[in-house]
């Protein structure tokens, strides 16, 4: 019997084709940042800051102290100033960037079972957006953190490593206090999701919708649209 | 079948059931005509239930992943199971609003839906995604002559010692 149910957000919990959601999230900030007249390739800045962000796993820093450390050495910039300007863009222009996402009428329902099986919910999303963007798209999903009381969801702001490095999934099972034999990570990228907690001992669903097989059988312990995963769920419970 | 009038129908009928319930107190709410009867909040979130968990996640399992198989539902069960009872009237009513217009936006994104869509029914045979949205709309009405019927008893309760045989046959 499982302690803990790890659930990735985008495309899983949410419909959020990522091809098509970042272009429009990077063109939003773009527009948003020309107004500032920052005088640098934000684009450029945000990838390669991105990029240093992922590849570090150092426990003592922060995702977000990553970011932020790497993005105003290179820039120069206030970093401060710069930080409250994303996050009034994350309160005022982000929430129209729900009309690229699609609700799953199946993730409530999910998510109100594990919470009555007694399962700790951890909604383990990649850990490169700021509380408020992700609570939103948790909102979107129609699972908001004001509604359920994750045992974790996964922020730049309290996260030390991100997808797809197996530290993450470690700094999760230790925050919450379960091995990783007592929990299943839930997720449709497998590469982020599946390899890395998989390769950590946790139990993984691979959800896709497509009645294709996983890349790798022998590495996930079940596949399937989130529908067939709340029934598999429910199977293994009983 | 126009699915753009149901989905009206749904939002309408929303508004209609929000008139029929949100003037009644939190105690006659609770009221039931008998043990085995439910009261006003029980339908109310039997209907949020079923919003949320039966036939929004059906219309979507058949257009989308029709061989899937469907979650378990207990819509009789979950009225003792769940304590509809024991809950808060007025914030019973909000989430159940608020779970429809979450469907009504989400029906909104279907604008190409092939509702012909079928898959394979628990019961046996077929059933199609359309044949889910037609249930969807026809559950509300009859939870709405339920409500009535509720007012009915709770109108006949008020009126002691007098009586309602003027009005005619019930």
């Amino acid at each position: 019997m499982y302690q803990a149910i790890l659930l990735d957000l985008d495309d899983t919990l949410l419909g959020n084709n990522m091809d098509t959601f970042i272009p429009r999230y990077f063109g939003m900030l773009k527009q948003y940042a020309d107004q500032l007249n920052l005088d640098i390739d934000l684009m450029q800045e945000l990838l390669v800051c991105t990029q240093a962000t992922i590849r570090n796993t150092d426990p003592q820093l922060t995702n977000r102290e990553v970011f932020w450390a790497l993005f105003g050495q290179r820039t120069g910039l206030d970093t401060n100033w710069l930080e409250s300007e994303f996050d009034h863009f994350y309160r005022k222009h982000f929430p129209q960037m729900r009309d690229v996402t699609q609700f799953r009428p199946n993730a409530p329902v999910l998510i109100d079972y594990c919470f009555a099986q007694g399962f700790q919910v951890v909604i383990a999303t990649n850990p490169l957006f700021p509380k408020r963007a992700i609570e939103e798209r948790l909102a979107w999903a129609g699972i908001p953190v004001a509604h359920y009381d994750y045992a974790l969801v996964t922020t730049y702001d309290n996260m030390h490593a991100t997808k797809p490095n197996r530290e993450y999934y470690a700094e999760i099972l230790d925050r919450i206090g379960v091995d990783s034999a007592d929990a299943i990570m839930v997720g449709d990228n497998w590469e982020n999701d599946i390899k890395p907690a998989a390769a950590l001992g946790l139990d993984t669903f691979w959800v896709n919708d497509l009645p294709v097989d996983p890349p790798s059988p022998n590495t996930v312990t079940g596949s399937g649209s989130l529908t067939a995963f709340h029934a598999w769920l429910q199977n293994t419970v009983q | 079948m126009n699915p753009s009038q149901l989905c009206a129908q749904l939002a309408q009928q929303a508004e209609t059931i929000k008139a029929l319930t949100q003037s009644v107190s939190a105690e006659s709410a609770r009221w039931k005509p008998s043990p085995d009867s439910w009261s006003i909040l029980e339908v109310v979130n039997h209907l949020l239930d079923e919003e949320r968990e039966d036939f929004r996640v059906k219309v979507d399992i058949l257009l989308h992943r029709p061989m899937d198989p469907w979650p378990p539902i207990d819509p009789e069960g979950w009225v003792t199971t769940r304590q509809y009872n024991e809950r808060d009237f007025a914030e019973s009513l909000a989430a159940f609003t608020a779970e429809r217009e979450r469907s009504l936006d989400w029906l909104q994104t279907l604008k190409s839906a092939d509702w012909n869509a079928a898959g394979p029914a628990p019961w046996g045979g077929t059933i199609r995604a359309g044949d889910m949205l037609a249930a969807w709309v026809a559950h509300d009405l009859l939870h709405m002559r339920q409500l009535v019927e509720l007012h009915y008893a709770l109108t006949l309760e008020a009126a002691q010692p007098f009586g309602v045989r003027y009005a005619g046959q019930w």
